[in-house]
C-alpha cells in the first residue's frame, strides 16, 4: 500500500511539473500531429512576431477562398495576411484560437465568416490550445452536446467537474504526449513529407490545403454541369444563428478583437447556389462588424468550384479580389459599398 | 464513468488515497468503497442508482427473512419474491421493448394489426451483472449453501463494488462477502496495478484500435467487401472481443487487488478450446458457472439421462444467449451454441480421435463464424456477412499482407503467450522500484491522451450494453 501511494505521489508530482512547464513553454501547446494546426500554432507561438493586417479565422469554406497571396498582392507588398482557416470544428475554438492568437501577436484586422446556421463539429486536435486559464475560466468551452449556451450558475456540478477535470488532465500529460507525438511526426516524415507540407503551409500563408482534393469533385461535376448560372438568387429568411453557442463565442470574439483593437469583418462564402442572407441575419452581423457580401451570381460559375463548399483555386482568386478591394459589397439595402 | 476516461484517473487516485487515510477502520473502508461505487456508477445517470440500490435491498432483507425461516413454502415464496424482483426489473429494462416488438412482428405475420408501441426505456449499465451477482446470494440461502449476512453495508458493497459492478466478473457472495471481513488495507496487492495497466493496453492499443481499422468498416457494410476482407474482419473481432472483455475483467481483478479484494478469474485462453465444453469452461467463466450453479443444475443437469442432458444444455444456452443481449442474433447465437453442446456431447468419442491441434483449430474456425451471429445488428445482416464469406473472392483489400502477419501474429501470440502469464508478470512488476512504476503509470496517462487525440480511443467496453 505505501509503494502504491509512493506511485501516486509520483503521478501527481510529473503532471503538477507537466502542467507548469506547458504554461510556462507555448511550444508544448504544439499537437505535432496535424499539418494544419501544427502550422497554426507555430505562426501564434514560435514565428517571429511581426503584425498581421488581415487574419482570416473559419472552416474551410473560407480556408479553400481567401488566397493571403492574392490579397497581399492586391493591398501592396508589405501586406501580411494569413490564413487560418481549417476543417470546421466550430466558434467556441474559433474563440480560444483568436485569443492565444491575440495574446502573443498583433492583428489589426479580423476576417470571420458569416453563415446561416452553424453546428458544432468535431476534430481530434479540438482543444489544443487550452490552458489552465481556459481551462478555469472558459467553461462553455468544449460545450459541445448543446447549440444553445447556458450560464454557468446553470451548468451542472458533474458537468463543470467533468470538463474541468478532463481538460485538466489533458494538460497534465501534455509535454510526454507532445513527445510521443514529435516521435510519431518523425516517423511520418521519414520521407520528408510532413516538412514540405509545413512548408507549403508557411508559403502559402495558410492556404495550402493537402487534404482537399485539387481536382474537381466528379460528383459536383455531373451534377451540375449542364445547368446555367442563376440570374438571380434567393435570399434566406430568419435570424440565422443568433442565439446559439455559435452566436455566444461570435460575441466573445468580437469583445476579444475590441479589446486588442483589431477590426472585425465578416464575409459571406455560402454553399453552392445558394442564397444571399436574410435581412435580420445581415442586421446581426452588422452590428458585430463591417459584413462584406460578394456578389454571387458571377462566383457561381463551376469552374470556380471544387465541391459545394469549397472554391477551386480560379474561385479564390475571383473571391478573393472582390474581398479584399470591396468591389461589390451587397449590404440589406442593396447599396454598394467599398472597403474602407 | 469508463476505465478509460481520463475522469477515471483522479477518481480513482481521490478513492484510494482516502482508502489508505481508512487503513485502521475496516467499516470506513466499507463506507468508502461504497460511496465511491455509487459515486462511480451514478456518474452516467445518477436516478438509475435507485435500481441497484432497489435490487441489493431487497435481496438482503429477502436473505435475512429467509436465513430466521425454516419452513420450506415460507422460503421457496422469499425466493421467489427475490427472482420476481430482479428478473422483473431485468425484463422490464432490458427486454420490453424486445418483446413489444417481437410481439408486434409475430401479430403483423399472422395477418393481425399488430402494431404495439416502445417505450422509452433507458438500459441500466451492467444490470445483467449485478441482478445475477444479487440474486445468487438469496439461491445460495435457499439452498442452504451460505448464511445470510448481519450487515446491510457489506451487502451493498458486495453489489455495487465499482471495480466489477458494471461488466463483472460476476461474483459469488461465498466467496466475496467473508473478505469484507478483513480489513483490506492489510490485503492491498500491489501486483494489481499491472493487471490494470495490462488491461487499459489491451483494451486501447489491441481491442480499439482493431475495431476501429478492421472491424467496424467491414461489419457495417459486409456487401461492400471480399470473403478475404471478411473473414480478417471476422478474426479481428474474435480477438477485439476477446482482448475487451478480458481487459475490463484485467481491470476489475486489478482494481480489486489494491483494495485488498480478490476477485475471480474470467478467461483462460478461450481459444485454445478444443471443443464448445472447453470453450466455456474458458471463456467468460463467472457467467458461465453461474448458469451452471443456477440454471443446469436445478433443471437436472446430466442426472436425468442424455435426452433431458442434452435438452438442458439447449436450454440453459439460449437463455446464455439471450442475456447477452435484447436481439434474436444474441438468441441465435446462444442456439448455436447449444447445438454445439448438444453435437459434441453426441459425438465424444469420435470428437477424441481427432489430433488435438486439429481440433482447436476446427473450433476456432466454428466459434469465429458464431460471432457474425454475435456482432451483425440484424439477421439479414448476418446473412449477408456469411453470404460474403463463401463468395470465395480472395482479394485482401482492407489492408496489406504486412498488417495481416502483425495482426494474426501479435493478437495470437498475445493470446497464447501473455496471457496465460499474467500473474507471474505481475509478480515480477512489483519488484521494480516504485518511482520506476510511477513513471510508467504516468507515461500511460500521456499514452492514453495520445491515442485520444489520434481518435483512436473512446470506444465503450463491448459488454457495457449487455
Amino acid at each position: 500500500m505505501k509503494n502504491l501511494l509512493r506511485i501516486i505521489i509520483v503521478v501527481v508530482v510529473l503532471s503538477g511539473l507537466s502542467l507548469i512547464v506547458s504554461e510556462m513553454f507555448p511550444r508544448y501547446q504544439l499537437s505535432v500531429l496535424d499539418s494544419k494546426w501544427s502550422w497554426i500554432e507555430t505562426q501564434i507561438y514560435e514565428r517571429n512576431r511581426r503584425p498581421v493586417d488581415y487574419l482570416i479565422v473559419g472552416s474551410s469554406g473560407i480556408w479553400t477562398a481567401l488566397d493571403p497571396l492574392i490579397m497581399e498582392q492586391t493591398a501592396g507588398t508589405h501586406t501580411r495576411v494569413l490564413n487560418f482557416g481549417r476543417n470546421w470544428v466550430g466558434r467556441d475554438v474559433d474563440y480560444i484560437t483568436l485569443k492565444h492568437t491575440l495574446q502573443n501577436r498583433r492583428v489589426k484586422n479580423l476576417i470571420l465568416e458569416f453563415s446561416m446556421e452553424e453546428v458544432i463539429g468535431h476534430h481530434s486536435y479540438m482543444r489544443h490550445f487550452a490552458s489552465i486559464d481556459d481551462v478555469l475560466q472558459e467553461i462553455q468551452y468544449l460545450q459541445r452536446d448543446s447549440q444553445k449556451p447556458q450560464p454557468q450558475s446553470e451548468l451542472s456540478l458533474k458537468f463543470q467537474w467533468r470538463t474541468i477535470s478532463q481538460m485538466l488532465g489533458d494538460i497534465a500529460v501534455r509535454v510526454p504526449r507532445v513527445w510521443m507525438g514529435r516521435a510519431v511526426a518523425w516517423l511520418q516524415n521519414r520521407d520528408g513529407s510532413r516538412d514540405r507540407v509545413q512548408q507549403e503551409y508557411h508559403q502559402a500563408r495558410g492556404f495550402y490545403f493537402p487534404d482537399i482534393a485539387q481536382q474537381q469533385d466528379p460528383a459536383f461535376l455531373q451534377q451540375y454541369k449542364r445547368m446555367q448560372p442563376p440570374k438571380t438568387l434567393p435570399r434566406f429568411s430568419g435570424h440565422g444563428i443568433e442565439g446559439t453557442l455559435a452566436d455566444f463565442y461570435l460575441r466573445r470574439m468580437v469583445a476579444l478583437a475590441e479589446a486588442y483593437d483589431t477590426k472585425v469583418y465578416f464575409t459571406y462564402l455560402p454553399q453552392f447556389r445558394q442564397g444571399y442572407p436574410s435581412p435580420e441575419a445581415l442586421q446581426y452581423f452588422s452590428r458585430l462588424g463591417l459584413a462584406l457580401i460578394p456578389e454571387l451570381e458571377s462566383l457561381y460559375q463551376i469552374d470556380y468550384w471544387r465541391d459545394e463548399r469549397h472554391l477551386t483555386a480560379a474561385g479564390a482568386q475571383v473571391f478573393s479580389e472582390k474581398m479584399l478591394r470591396g468591389l461589390l459589397c451587397l449590404y440589406d439595402n442593396h447599396q454598394l459599398k467599398t472597403i474602407p | 464513468m469508463l476505465f478509460t476516461e481520463i475522469i477515471f484517473i483522479p477518481f480513482l487516485i481521490g478513492t484510494f488515497v482516502l482508502f489508505g487515510c481508512c487503513r485502521r477502520s475496516r467499516f470506513l473502508q466499507l463506507v468508502l468503497l461504497l460511496i465511491a461505487s455509487y459515486i462511480f456508477y451514478g456518474w452516467w445517470r445518477v436516478e438509475l442508482l435507485f435500481l441497484i440500490v432497489f435490487s441489493s435491498c431487497l435481496d438482503f432483507f429477502v436473505g435475512r427473512a429467509m436465513g430466521r425461516s425454516d419452513d420450506p413454502k415460507h422460503r421457496r415464496q422469499l425466493l421467489a419474491m427475490s427472482l420476481i424482483g430482479n428478473l422483473g426489473l431485468l425484463a422490464y429494462f432490458k427486454y420490453m421493448n424486445f418483446f413489444l416488438e417481437s410481439l408486434s412482428s409475430a401479430l403483423s405475420g399472422l395477418g393481425l394489426s399488430g402494431s404495439l408501441p416502445t417505450l422509452n426505456i433507458i438500459l441500466p449499465v451492467g444490470i445483467s451483472f449485478y441482478t445475477f451477482q444479487s440474486l445468487s446470494y438469496t439461491i445460495d440461502i435457499y439452498q442452504r449453501k451460505i448464511q445470510p449476512t448481519d450487515s446491510l453495508l457489506e451487502f451493498l458493497v458486495f453489489v455495487a463494488s465499482f471495480p466489477q459492478l458494471v461488466a463483472g466478473p460476476i461474483v459469488r457472495a461465498r466467496e466475496f462477502l467473508p473478505q469484507l471481513r478483513d480489513n483490506l488495507c492489510e490485503k492491498c496487492d500491489e501486483s494489481g496495478l499491472f493487471y490494470i495497466l495490462y488491461g487499459l493496453a489491451k483494451k486501447l492499443f489491441v481491442a480499439d484500435i482493431l475495431g476501429s481499422t478492421v472491424v467496424d468498416p467491414v461489419f457495417a457494410d459486409p456487401a461492400s467487401f471480399t470473403a478475404a476482407d471478411l473473414s480478417l474482419a471476422l478474426y479481428g473481432y474474435a480477438f477485439q472481443i476477446f482482448f475487451d472483455f478480458s481487459a475490463y475483467s484485467d481491470i476489475a481483478i486489478g482494481l480489486g487487488k489494491i483494495f485488498g479484494l480478490q476477485l475471480p478469474v474470467n478467461f483462460r485462453s478461450p481459444y485454445l478450446a478444443r471443443n464448445p465444453s472447453e470453450f466455456w469452461q474458458r471463456w467468460h467463466i463467472t457467467l458461465s458457472t453461474w448458469f451452471r450453479d443456477y440454471l443446469y443444475i436445478p433443471l437436472g443437469g446430466n442426472q436425468f439421462g442424455t435426452a433431458k442432458t442434452l435438452r438442458n444444455l439447449f436450454i440453459v444456452m439460449l437463455l446464455a444467449g439471450l442475456w447477452h443481449g435484447a436481439n434474436w442474433t444474441f438468441v441465435i447465437w446462444g442456439g448455436v451454441h447449444g447445438l454445439l453442446l448438444v453435437v459434441y456431447r453426441i459425438s465424444e468419442g469420435l470428437h477424441r480421435r481427432i489430433p488435438g491441434f486439429f481440433q482447436t483449430a476446427i473450433f476456432f474456425v466454428i466459434v469465429c463464424l458464431t460471432w457474425v451471429l454475435f456482432r451483425s445488428a440484424n439477421l439479414s445482416l448476418a446473412m449477408e456477412y456469411y453470404q460474403g464469406i463463401w463468395s470465395g473472392d480472395w482479394r485482401l483489400t482492407i489492408t496489406n499482407m504486412r498488417w495481416l502477419i502483425a495482426i494474426v501474429g501479435g493478437t495470437w501470440w498475445l493470446h497464447t503467450g501473455v496471457e496465460p502469464r499474467i500473474e507471474k508478470l505481475a509478480k515480477g512488476f512489483t519488484h521494480w522500484h516504485w518511482s520506476a512504476r510511477g513513471g510508467i503509470v504516468y507515461v500511460f496517462c500521456a499514452l492514453i491522451a495520445l491515442l485520444s487525440e489520434l481518435n483512436l480511443t473512446h470506444q465503450a467496453f463491448i459488454y457495457f450494453q449487455f
